[in-house]
């Protein structure tokens, strides 16, 4: 397949898939055309005006500033970002949970396996949403109600949510992205260095101590320099609930956990078929050469481990992103449980479902992109370190 | 000729020199001790503490644990709803007849069952669905008419998961070929579109439009049944999951095929149909399955269109006044059901595995 | 109810009702032509429409399904009562494929403008309320500046809390919580202070706790929720729809009662003019049978079988039953105790 083929004929344009997409088409535009008549019947135009509209229900929770007098579109913007941060956070935690399972289920401890198989197996014959009910259900009941919230010091716990401290809000405190970024820029900058050095010499630097140093030294001291005020707001009880500080809801965490578990078993056998697909013998050759076994593991293993594991995790990572829909159930206010409100509301199933669809589809895409970039990115680097 | 290999190395040696650290060695022992905390409250539950299937319904409510009296009970209502009590047996025997043909399909791609050839398989398929149909509709031989509105529990779930696999299979393979070729740029353009689309939205985005605006599509005065809707809508989705798992099969093959089989003067129809087809599909099975079981278990998400399959007739049996302390008995019926039916489609995936992994040593 | 509100539910509503346009037809005909009743309730509604072990629909809504059957076809058990969401029902009687919907819909203006249907008789009078911990030492809603409110997700109560809140200028949190077990389990452990739902269904929802004496229903109702039988519009069937009802709604004056009925009947000449007007041989109800196509005894078969408008309160709702509801401490109160429950006269 090295060799080009020979000329290939003059490609003649495609008629028939044209003709075919073409009907295909015109078939759906005759849906359309039904749709709108059927709306028009009940007189209803679609149309995106509604958006504008004062949205006037509340949300369990929100990561910018929304009150019920604000506006569908915001109410919109902010179940978008509540679900951009469930996925990520689900992300995290089952490439977590996966990472170590599948680990565990290819060590030689026969307990090991077995835990690891149950697991895998436990999770991956449960539909999602029952795993969901019943977690949130035993955790509801299982931790202590907001007056006899768990506390160590400024934390608290309780069967609401996870109260933390928190650098209260300021305008003026966006003087730090400046620092912020510019400690980062050198922490790279040593992080390179350090490479360098080691490829040139073999002599290892410090490498993390210096760069979480760095980072942390230039925004307190810029802090400290520019005078930026950093209130710290502690949570405190009054009446109902704790008041001031942050919170993370008890349903984000049950979500998080439901999909860490349920995606960490899927991702948990990714990575066992990936590690188990590394011949043998290269890590004997490996070991005859004398190479520690932490080297041989990050050195060979591991760089095979990653080529064939990245595109099935990709999918998998999709996956999650989709699944954060059920949250719904608990009482996460996701986009999904947001534009179900709004149809509700509007009685215009037809434009929120496809703005719905749209965005989850551009979060989707834009992942398993960016994700398929990165890999493309890790083959020709390590394609490079090998030539 | 080649030599034979020699025997495989002891992975497990291997393995144990860098998978063998403490810090592993630690995880296992935590999560054996969880799993045996977890094994013995479900013990607890289920038989240590719990009220027997003979002592009656009352007996529970001082009992801590499970009440088997609550299956005797419930049993019959949980698995078909409100289909007419005395007409049980069709709701049944359509069951029967969806889970046997199901079983018989598993059995068959495990190898087993070789009688059976892939074209008296479709017939069974073409049979069987009209059958379900017609068994629990009525209206003909005497049986009484019954309305779809009353199809619940487990015929549903089957009629839902089966039927919209079996016919989002032929759509998939359609989809996955119309994907791979080269002869007609607009279509795989088209194929492309529609396999990323389906896969890039939740499901409960499409059974909301398969719900709400499927019908909105349709010429005024006409409607269709939520049952009808749902699967339209289950039958598109899954077919654009099946349709990669089979382009996989497809790009697995080497180009070399289809030059020799155009060498020898095949049609493209013919390539395809005769060559690359087979082979794609008996490779991509094992992700088929997986494809399978996830599609079989998020059935349960149509719970949201008020139609209701096992996990909803489930809920209403605890909705009964007085019945409300039961949920949990409720709940694990379902998770019963799921694990023991995933876990036979499981045991298909691995058979495939074992089936392939033997063939390519 | 709260269940006909959710996500599914009054979505399609607007948009269905009056698609087609309606036939004022014979349905009437078409009931005794089929000699059943396609009736319409809430699939899982406790204490008005749930089936029981047989897969059979048991609830005050339910028994209106019967009521009509037993009026129209002498028949109680001739109802088929299907449970269906409730978009799916609007359509389905819009279409002409059931004849009637007994299912908690609140009547509305912009409801009964729409054609294809017709709201026919109010059944219940419900509102939106609000139920806390007893523990929590609250007596009044007003009491509930900052605190935690649990409510389904997508439903308009969702709309009316904020409203509520709103125009007191109070601040909430809400748990808007899609799934009813994880929706109760949050609000009996504690995870919100507050549960808002229609009156009726926070004290059916009360009973689902290990405790319910632990939880209390607050005096405020924050909107006006008329529960209304709906029909497939029909003159003759909407008659006697409405008047099967006001037969039960007399009875319940009466004191007459499915088990007192046989009893009275074999002794009606000594009884009043109302009481004979409504069961006699050749009476207000007999002359009513024949203009509307009813049996003769239809009044009689309405009590006999389903019983009065209290009794079948009483049977699924009332003291007895998981829901304590006192009949006379609701706006379903008989018109004399202070209700809004009126009957018409029967003449």
């Amino acid at each position: 397949m090295q060799q080009s083929p020979p000329a290939l004929p003059a490609r003649r344009p495609d008629w028939l898939g044209a003709g075919i997409v073409g009907l295909a088409l015109a078939g759906l535009a005759l849906l359309g055309v039904n749709i709108i008549l059927n709306m028009q019947a009940t007189g209803v135009t679609p149309g995106y005006g509604f958006l504008a509209q004062t949205a006037g229900f509340d949300l369990s929770e929100s990561l910018i500033p929304y009150s019920s007098g604000d506006s569908y579109a915001r109410v919109i913007v902010a179940g978008l970002l509540n679900t951009v941060v469930l996925a990520l956070a689900s992300l995290l935690l089952a490439t977590i949970i996966g990472v170590l399972m599948g680990l565990v289920s290819v060590t030689p401890s026969p307990a090991g396996r077995w835990v690891a198989i149950l697991y895998v197996e436990l999770f991956r014959n449960l539909p999602k949403i029952l795993v969901l009910l019943v977690l949130y259900v035993i955790t509801v009941r299982g931790l202590p109600p907001v007056r006899q919230a768990l506390s160590w010091g400024p934390l608290h716990l309780s069967n609401r949510s996870l109260y933390l401290p928190a650098i209260e809000a300021d305008p003026r405190q966006l003087w730090l992205l400046a620092p912020f970024l510019l400690s980062i820029l050198a922490a790279w900058w040593w992080v390179r260095r350090a490479r360098r050095i080691q490829r040139a010499t073999g002599r290892e630097t410090p490498v993390v101590l210096v760069a979480a140093t760095l980072i942390l030294a230039g925004q307190l001291g810029f802090a400290a320099l520019a005078e930026v005020p950093l209130v710290v707001s502690v949570p405190t009880f009054v009446r109902f609930d704790f008041d001031g500080g942050a919170r993370v809801s008890v349903q984000f965490l049950v979500v998080l956990v439901t999909l860490g578990l349920y995606h960490g078993a899927q991702i948990a056998e990714v990575v066992r078929g990936g590690i188990l697909a590394v011949p043998t013998g290269q890590v004997e050759a490996a070991r005859a050469l004398g190479l520690a076994p932490w080297t041989v593991t990050r050195f060979v293993v591991l760089p095979q481990v990653l080529r064939i594991v990245i595109p099935p995790m990709i999918n998998q990572y999709v996956n999650l992103i989709k699944n954060t829909s059920i949250a719904i159930a608990v009482g996460y206010s996701d986009l999904m449980s947001v534009s179900g409100t709004i149809i509700n509301q509007t009685f215009r199933p037809l434009e929120m479902m496809l703005i719905t669809m749209a965005l989850y589809l551009g979060l989707c895409l834009g992942a398993s992109s960016l994700m398929n970039r990165l890999n493309i990115g890790l083959r020709n680097r390590s394609a490079r370190n090998v030539s | 000729m080649i030599p034979a290999a020699p025997p495989p190395p002891q992975r497990r040696d291997l393995l144990r020199q860098w998978a063998g650290t403490p810090l592993t060695a630690l995880v296992s022992a935590v999560s054996a001790a969880l799993a045996i905390w977890a094994i013995w409250i479900v013990l607890d539950w289920a038989v240590l503490s719990a009220s027997p299937p003979q002592r009656p319904m009352h007996a529970c409510a001082e009992t801590a644990g499970a009440c088997w009296r609550f299956y005797v009970e419930k049993s019959r209502f949980m698995l078909f709803g409100t289909y007419p009590y005395q007409d049980h047996w069709r709701p049944g025997l359509a069951s029967m007849l969806l889970l046997a043909l199901s079983g018989v399909v598993g059995l068959r791609i495990t190898g087993r069952l070789d009688r059976i050839t892939p074209r008296v398989l479709v017939a069974l398929w073409i049979a069987t669905i009209p059958a379900a149909f017609l068994l629990m509709g009525g209206g003909w031989a005497g049986l009484d008419r019954v309305d779809m509105s009353r199809w619940n529990g487990l015929p549903v779930l089957l009629i839902l998961s089966v039927i919209a696999i079996a016919l989002a299979f032929p759509l998939g393979v359609t989809l996955a070929v119309l994907r791979h070729q080269d002869r007609w740029p607009v279509l795989r353009r088209a194929a492309v579109v529609y396999i990323e689309t389906m896969r890039g939205v939740p499901m409960v985005t499409v059974l909301f439009v398969g719900v709400f605006v499927l019908p909105l599509t349709l010429p005024p005065g006409t409607r269709i049944s939520p049952v009808m809707a749902t699967l339209v809508a289950l039958i598109l989705f899954h077919a654009s999951y099946f349709a990669e798992d089979v382009r996989g099969g497809l790009q697995s093959l080497p180009e070399a095929q289809t030059e020799a089989a155009k060498a020898l003067g095949l049609t493209w129809s013919q390539t395809m149909g005769l060559v690359l087809l087979p082979q794609a599909l008996s490779r991509s099975l094992p992700a088929l399955v997986n494809s399978v079981i996830g599609a079989y278990k998020d059935t349960s998400l149509v719970v949201v269109l008020g139609i209701h399959d096992l996990t909803s007739t489930a809920r209403m049996a605890f909705s009964e006044p007085g019945w409300g302390q039961y949920a949990l008995e409720a709940y694990a019926f379902v998770g019963i059901w799921f694990l023991l039916s995933c876990a036979f489609l499981s045991w298909i995936g691995r058979e495939l595995h074992k089936g392939q992994s033997a063939r390519s040593h | 109810m709260t269940t006909f509100k959710s996500l599914v539910t009054a979505t399609a509503s607007s948009l269905v009702l009056g698609a087609a346009p309606a036939l004022a037809g014979p349905v009437m005909d078409d009931i005794k032509a089929k000699d059943s009743l396609i009736c319409l309730v809430s699939p899982t509604a406790p204490g008005f429409s749930v089936p029981d072990s047989q897969g059979v629909f048991q609830g005050f809504n339910a028994d209106f399904c019967r009521m009509a059957a037993a009026a129209i076809l002498g028949d109680a058990s001739k109802a088929d009562i299907r449970g269906v969401g409730f978009s799916d029902s609007m359509k389905t009687i819009v279409a002409g494929e059931a004849h009637m919907g007994s299912r908690s819909i609140t009547r509305t203006g912009t409801r009964d403008a729409d054609e294809g249907l017709a709201f026919v008789a109010t059944t219940f009078f419900d509102g939106q309320g609000f139920m806390v911990p007893r523990s929590l030492g609250v007596a009044s809603a007003a009491e509930l500046d900052g605190a935690s409110v649990c409510a389904e997700d997508g439903s308009t109560t969702l709309l009316n809390i904020a409203d509520w809140f709103g125009a007191k200028g109070m601040s909430y949190r809400v748990e808007n919580i899609a799934d009813k077990t994880a929706r109760l389990e949050a609000f009996f452990s504690g995870k919100c202070d507050v549960y808002a739902s229609d009156v009726t269904a926070l004290s059916a929802d009360r009973q689902l706790s290990d405790t319910p004496g632990d939880f209390v229903i607050l005096p405020e109702v924050i909107s006006n929720e008329p529960l209304t039988l709906v029909a497939r519009p029909d003159q003759a069937f909407e008659a006697a729809l409405f008047w099967s009802f006001q037969v039960m709604l007399n009875a319940d004056s009466l004191g007459i009662s499915s088990a007192n009925i046989d009893e009275i009947m074999s002794q009606l000449d000594q009884k009043t003019p109302a009481v004979q007007r409504m069961f006699g041989a050749d009476s207000a109800t007999t002359d009513m049978a024949a203009k509307l196509g009813l049996p003769a005894d239809w009044a009689y078969q309405v009590v006999k079988q389903v019983g009065s408008y209290g009794e079948v309160f009483d049977r699924h709702l009332g003291a007895d039953t998981p829901f304590g509801l006192v009949r006379a401490t609701t706006p379903n109160a008989h018109a004399a105790d202070g209700g809004l429950m009126y009957p018409f006269p029967i003449r």
